[in-house]
């Protein structure tokens, strides 16, 4: 209790310290007595210990005599202290055998000099800050202010002023008495007025009576201070019993003095208050977590988060079963960082195998109770394997779930606990390729070798959904590598990852994590049960001065959604303006309300489903206004499953999830699967009234940018929850019909712009978008498939030639063709491209008839070689018009047309094109296309060359006699002399030698 | 030039077959040589565009038929790239600005200004201006038409705008007031009933009175409509016969059907197939104020008289809001649900006083 107290008013007993060495500094060595507080320090470290040892019956014990032999005395203190630790790890050995954790030992055998050196270095600090502090304070003696210890109580701070106040009442007293003994002085001096001659200078006078008598001579200057003295002290000497100044004095005094009794009431009265709260709470609450303590100084900086952080594994506040199976995780990567030996890996499973056994042997009824306990263990049972690198199964650990849980101090903390440095990477820090790769190498692969600080490197990836997807697969690299590669380059070992990476994030699902979520071993990470945060809430405000009671930091931590952060910064800030916190304060206070981000299908279920009546924790604070002071009493009694609270529920919900769009689909997708009872539908329509209303403000924002519309859209999703809200689990489906619709109109509206995109511009001008949609398509399509005999076109009568033709010619007006599709199942298909027939055809109406494959070749055919034959026709016009020709009528059909009467159109159109082709044929004889001309030698002519000799005669040529050279051609195609080149062979001339030559 | 509806239309004012009167004024007007902005206005199929087609080719010969597309394209105050067709002739240029949806606007301000600002190279030869044509006004924002106002006015020296709208209900009436505006109504049936006939003697074909009438009657005074189902007809079967089946639009007919399922039940759930029904429709690119009016249209012959003015001013009031929305579905399923709503509540009614 004792101790307790000292704890709790630290800073007034550090106060009051102060003010008594200053009243009298000789007895300095009082200040010690603040090292006394760190006493118990010892005490505390092994409290939680104790706590896990009674509550959850862990391995992670102790010798109980530890705790005792802590408490004993300071001199020991760094020594128990350290004992503490390295017993926590000896014990684990020891008894974890059904845990699987007796790797804790071994890392601490592998590393000697690891974990001591981080403890000495812990101690290290915490000493420092014990011996800065009677430094400051001895410092304050002789600098009579009070630097060391900020106020953090308003008591504190009264003291101070006190004290402070003191030294001039002191020194007015001193004034008083001066004045009182100089006055006396001087009544002396006036009653020496002597008979005989004093010693010294004197004055001698004779009186009435002739007697003689003599004053002593003083200095002048002397007297006059005297006389002036005199003169102020006859001041206040003159009316009243004492002087003004002197009454002013004791005024302050005494109003000084009444504040210090009040503030001492008043610190009486907490203590009071604290000690029957630890009396209701617990009396065996003796000791207190020393971190409180150390940091008493800087308590006004510290956010409580960080200051009430957990520093070890048995602190840790989120689920228990998460916290093991990451540690589990992290000790199977000592085979592979500490080297440790796999064998006893093997082993220890071997002896596990057996243990099970027996205890299923022994009681088989429990088999399955004892699965479900430790069912985290059986799911990374069979994941004990290690690789090639003796690395386990997974390479990185993926914490996920909401903020504020506890994610990343249990990241670095279980960290820290298996021996490990912990390196952490966040959103701050750049995460460009080359800075993460450069990271995870620097972080995976090196290690410090100067330093306090030499063991191996733990990633801590922190935020890591918000990371650039190339980031991410700079990660996936380094996971993949296998060393297969690398060997092939050979850089043995060289990339393979060597450390535990642990990943934590927000929401898994991000589209950038989704390789790296099925390589990794995913954790959800579950919030803490609301008991264990509460109690833990109630010792920090109990160490915090702040006066609550568990059940309203239930009503906290079910407000904030177990959200240990929130949790914490709200008591901070509610423990910075008022002292206590009441159920009623966290049930009316408008802080602390998280923005509840819900999924979308939860978004509706609320809005389809009434709530079940529950008992209300708290109350929205928008319904304050609404609610008297009586209703305070009663808000435990308010059901949320009246129409207010109803109305405020779906509202406050809809607005914290904003997309009001994706939300206003699914209701309207949803809403009439409802089974409700509306036999003369006024709920539908109603309903539907909303619906067209939420269209208008959706409008009105887009166009005129009028987001303060948006305020009203929420309201709608209201009304449909009054109106289809039932009591049944809604079968919800996803709202995909919209964009749906929305790409099949996309779809359909492309095929008719494609389609009057490429239209004969005179057709064109006479349609627009509707107009084809609405009128010429559904008739067009049937008119563009007439009967047409299944036999070759050669065969066909003139008029259906003629219709055939009329065909084409709509065909081609409309940028219609068919064009060859094959189909999923290997045969070939006409289609009409682009196919407007989708468009204007309808599901459930009669197919209207398909032309045949044949008719359908046949048509696209024509049709491109309609095309082939108009194209022909404007290059002809053009070369003609290049060559100077005069331009021909009836070379331009369709100018030619529109000159001559509509009536007489189509036989003239059709003849124009039979002009046409007799032209074309004609100017295909004159002018041979250039594909079909081709190069013909020339006929070189033999010139009579005559041959003169050197003196200019006429060499006569001698002609060979005819039947002579006819001999010699004979002679030479007779022999069997040859030539034939032969690469290689030397001997080109051979001769055909025959055997019976040789004879 | 292929379909009976393009190759036998005429393309003179003095060969159009029905409202000869107004054709001779436009004819009058124009020979002139000058005449003022127009604003041609009617239903669909009654034609409107034929007639300005005559009026250009009146105007300028048949230069104006050698046309060209072009596609043109901008660049928004928003960055936002737009790209519109126009077709063209030497002195005329045909826009629709409405094909950019909303952003018309820069549409109406690019085009007319660059078309209007050039003056005619030879005006001793040529008309000393072009002619604009927009179609489909009554699509226009108002943002457009506003931007239309003066450029009407500060170009009247070297353009002339001609506006094609089937209502002036939503031109607004500083542009009404500038155009000489010109209606064209609808054929009647017998006007159509002859054509038809006359067309089809042109082809060489004999079509029965009766068959003509009942294609009239079917089209709904659309003569475009009746050609083309007059060339349906023929295709399907040839000789005609009087009482043949005329085919019609399927999307007519599964508007109709909805609206049968419509009166024949209300129901959420009922509700929920119209909707898909309305769904199919609206992919298959017919407006949604069609479908309105169809509806309506067979609701109300299929309901009791005391519901029709009712149910009438409710399919106002949503078209109305449809107009100002922006999802369709909503609009017309909440004037399908209010319909459902008011008609359960009539039968309600009724069988309460028959009991």
């Amino acid at each position: 209790m004792d101790d307790d107290f000292d704890y709790a008013f630290e800073d007034e007993l550090d106060a009051m310290n102060d003010m008594e060495e200053y009243s009298n500094p000789v007895i300095s060595n009082k200040s010690k007595k603040s090292l006394d507080f760190t006493t118990p320090k010892s005490a505390t470290r092994s409290r939680p210990v104790k706590n896990l040892n009674d509550s959850f019956a862990t391995p992670l014990t102790e010798s109980p005599g530890v705790g005792n032999k802590e408490n004993d005395s300071n001199s020991n203190f760094r020594k128990s202290k350290k004992r503490d630790q390295s017993d926590m790890f000896g014990d684990l050995s020891d008894d974890d055998d059904d845990l699987n954790l007796k790797n804790t030992a071994k890392t601490t055998d592998s590393l000697p000099d690891i974990t001591p050196q981080r403890k000495r270095a812990r101690h290290g600090t915490a000493s420092q800050s014990h011996s800065k502090k009677p430094a400051s304070q001895d410092n304050s003696i002789g600098d009579d202010s009070f630097e060391i210890t900020p106020p953090s109580s308003p008591v504190a701070v009264t003291t101070r002023q006190q004290n402070r106040a003191e030294s001039p009442v002191l020194s007015a007293t001193d004034r008083i008495k001066r004045l009182q003994t100089m006055k006396d002085n001087f009544e002396m001096t006036r009653e020496r007025v002597l008979k005989r001659p004093p010693n010294g200078q004197f004055f001698s006078a004779t009186g009435e009576g002739g007697q003689r008598a003599y004053m002593t001579l003083k200095d002048e200057s002397n007297l006059e201070k005297e006389s002036l003295e005199l003169v102020a002290s006859s001041k206040g000497l003159s009316l009243l019993g004492t002087s003004i100044t002197s009454l002013m004095n004791t005024v302050r005094t005494k109003k000084l003095t009444s504040l210090i009794e009040e503030s001492t009431n008043l610190s009486k009265h907490i203590t009071g208050e604290i000690d029957s709260a630890i009396a209701a709470v617990n009396g065996n609450h003796s000791d207190i977590d020393d971190e409180v303590v150390e940091e008493t100084n800087e308590r006004a900086q510290h956010l409580w988060v960080d200051r009430y952080a957990p520093h070890k594994y048995t602190e840790l506040l989120s689920d228990e079963s998460t916290n093991r199976t990451l540690l589990h995780w992290l000790k199977m990567w000592d085979y592979c960082v500490f080297n440790k030996d796999k064998r006893e890996l093997e082993k220890k499973r071997e002896k596990k195998e057996q243990q099970n056994q027996k205890k299923n042997a022994a009681k088989p009824d429990n088999k399955n109770f004892d699965n479900k306990k430790f069912d985290f263990k059986k799911k990374f049972e069979q994941n004990d394997e290690l690789d090639q690198f003796n690395r386990p199964e997974y390479k990185v650990a993926l914490l996920c779930g909401p903020p504020g849980l506890g994610k990343t101090t249990l990241g670095h903390i279980i960290g820290r606990h298996a021996g490990y440095h912990v390196v952490e990477m966040n959103a701050s820090d750049d995460r460009s390729v080359d800075a993460f790769r450069t990271k995870i190498e620097a972080a995976t692969s090196m290690q410090a070798v100067m330093g306090a600080d030499a063991r191996p490197n733990c990633l801590v990836i922190d935020e890591i959904d918000g990371a650039p997807q190339p980031a991410i697969n700079i990660l996936l690299q380094v996971l993949k590598n296998t060393g297969e590669t690398a060997k092939k380059k050979k850089q043995k070992d060289k990339g393979i990852l060597r450390r535990p990476i642990i990943c934590i994030c927000n929401d898994p699902y991000v589209p950038s994590l989704r390789q790296l979520r099925q390589i990794a071993m995913v954790l959800p990470f579950q919030p803490p049960i609301a008991n264990r945060l509460a109690s833990r809430l109630l010792e920090i405000s109990r160490k915090e001065r702040l006066k609550t009671d568990q059940t309203t930091l239930l009503a906290l931590c079910t407000k904030m959604e177990n959200d240990i952060r929130s949790c914490l910064n709200t008591l901070q800030f509610i423990q910075q303006k008022q002292q206590e916190l009441t159920l009623r304060n966290v049930q009316s206070m408008g802080i602390g309300l998280k923005d509840q981000h819900k999924s979308f299908f939860e978004v509706w279920k609320q809005i389809f489903q009434m709530p079940k009546a529950q008992r209300k924790r708290f109350v929205n604070p928008h319904d304050r206004e609404k609610m008297t002071a009586d209703d305070w009493n009663d808000t435990q009694k308010i059901d949320n499953t009246s129409t207010a609270s109803r109305f405020q529920t779906v509202l406050s919900t809809v607005q914290a999830t904003g997309d009001y769009g994706k939300i206003i689909q699914g209701v309207h997708e949803n809403y009439p699967q409802m089974k409700i009872k509306d036999p003369r539908l006024d709920g539908l329509s109603l309903a539907n009234e909303w619906f067209c209303f939420a269209d208008l403000l959706n409008r009105e924002t887009a166009q005129h940018q009028n987001y303060i519309l948006q305020r009203y859209v929420p309201y709608l999703m209201v009304t449909s929850h009054l109106i289809f809200a039932t009591n049944h689990v809604p079968k919800l489906q996803y709202p995909t019909v919209q964009n749906e619709i929305t790409t099949k109109l996309g779809k359909s509206s492309h095929l008719v712009e494609a389609m009057m995109n490429e239209m004969c511009p005179n057709t064109r001008k006479f349609v627009n978008y509707n107009m084809i949609v609405m009128d010429i398509l559904p008739h067009l399509i049937d008119i563009i498939q007439p009967t047409l005999r299944p036999v070759n076109t050669q065969l066909y009568s003139a008029r259906e030639k003629e219709s055939l033709e009329q065909l084409i010619r709509i065909m081609i007006a409309y940028n219609l063709t068919y064009h060859q599709e094959k189909t999923p199942e290997g045969q070939y298909q006409y289609i009409l491209d682009p196919g407007v027939d989708e468009v204007s055809r309808f599901p459930g109406m009669k197919p209207s008839r398909q032309l045949t494959y044949s008719a359908k070749q046949v048509i696209a055919r024509e049709i491109d070689l309609e095309k082939m034959r108009r194209t022909e026709s404007h290059i002809d016009i053009r070369q003609r018009r290049a060559q100077g020709l005069p331009d021909d009528k009836s070379s331009t059909p369709e100018l030619a047309h529109s000159k001559n009467n509509p009536n007489a159109k189509d036989g003239n159109e059709h003849k124009a094109t039979i002009a046409d082709k007799a032209l074309d044929e004609n100017l295909k004889k004159e002018q041979l296309p250039n594909h079909l001309q081709f190069l013909k030698p020339k006929k070189v002519k033999e010139e009579a060359v005559i041959v003169r000799d050197f003196f200019g005669r006429v060499v006569k040529k001698r002609e060979p006699l005819p039947g002579q050279e006819v001999e010699e051609k004979k002679n030479l195609i007779g022999g069997d002399i040859w030539y034939c080149f032969k690469e290689g062979f030397s001997n080109a001339v051979r001769r055909n030698v025959r055997i019976s030559d040789l004879k | 030039m292929s379909l009976w509806v393009d190759k036998y239309r005429p393309t003179n004012l003095s060969k159009l077959d029905y409202h000869k009167e107004q054709a001779a004024h436009i004819k009058k007007l124009v020979a002139s040589g000058d005449f003022p902005h127009l604003l041609v206005y009617g239903p669909s199929g009654a034609g409107k565009k034929t007639r300005i087609m005559c009026l250009l080719r009146e105007l300028y010969g048949a230069g104006v038929e050698k046309l060209r597309m072009e596609h043109q394209s901008f660049v928004t105050p928003s960055k936002k790239k737009l790209e519109i067709s126009t077709i063209a002739s030497n002195y005329h240029i045909e826009v629709n600005p409405s094909d950019v949806g909303i952003q018309d606007r820069v549409v109406i301000q690019e085009i007319i200004k660059t078309v209007a600002q050039s003056n005619q190279i030879d005006t001793s030869q040529q008309k000393d201006f072009k002619v604009i044509l927009l179609t489909e006004t009554d699509r226009l924002t108002k943002d457009a038409q506003h931007a239309l106002r003066r450029t009407m006015e500060k170009y009247m020296g070297t353009c002339r705008l001609i506006l094609c709208c089937n209502s002036t209900s939503k031109v607004i009436p500083a542009i009404r007031s500038r155009c000489l505006g010109i209606r064209v109504p609808a054929p009647k049936i017998e006007e159509i009933s002859k054509i038809l006939v006359t067309t089809c003697k042109k082809e060489g074909l004999n079509l029965p009175s009766q068959l003509a009438t009942k294609i009239a009657e079917k089209s709904n005074r659309n003569l475009r409509r009746a050609l083309l189902m007059c060339e349906a007809c023929r295709v399907q079967q040839y000789p005609f016969s009087a009482d043949q089946s005329v085919s019609e639009p399927d999307w007519e007919v599964y508007l109709r059907e909805t609206a049968n399922m419509i009166v024949q039940q209300q129901s959420p759930q009922r509700l929920l197939e119209v909707r898909q029904r309305i769904y199919e429709l609206l992919t298959h690119c017919i407006p949604a104020d069609i479908i309105m009016k169809g509806l309506l249209k067979e609701v109300v012959a299929n309901c009791d008289g005391q519901l029709k003015t009712e149910i009438t001013q409710v399919a106002a009031f949503y078209e109305h809001r449809l107009q100002m929305g922006q999802k369709e579905i909503y609009h017309i399923e909440a004037f399908v649900a209010k319909f459902m709503s008011i008609y359960k509540h009539f039968l309600d009614e009724s069988m309460g006083e028959f009991f």
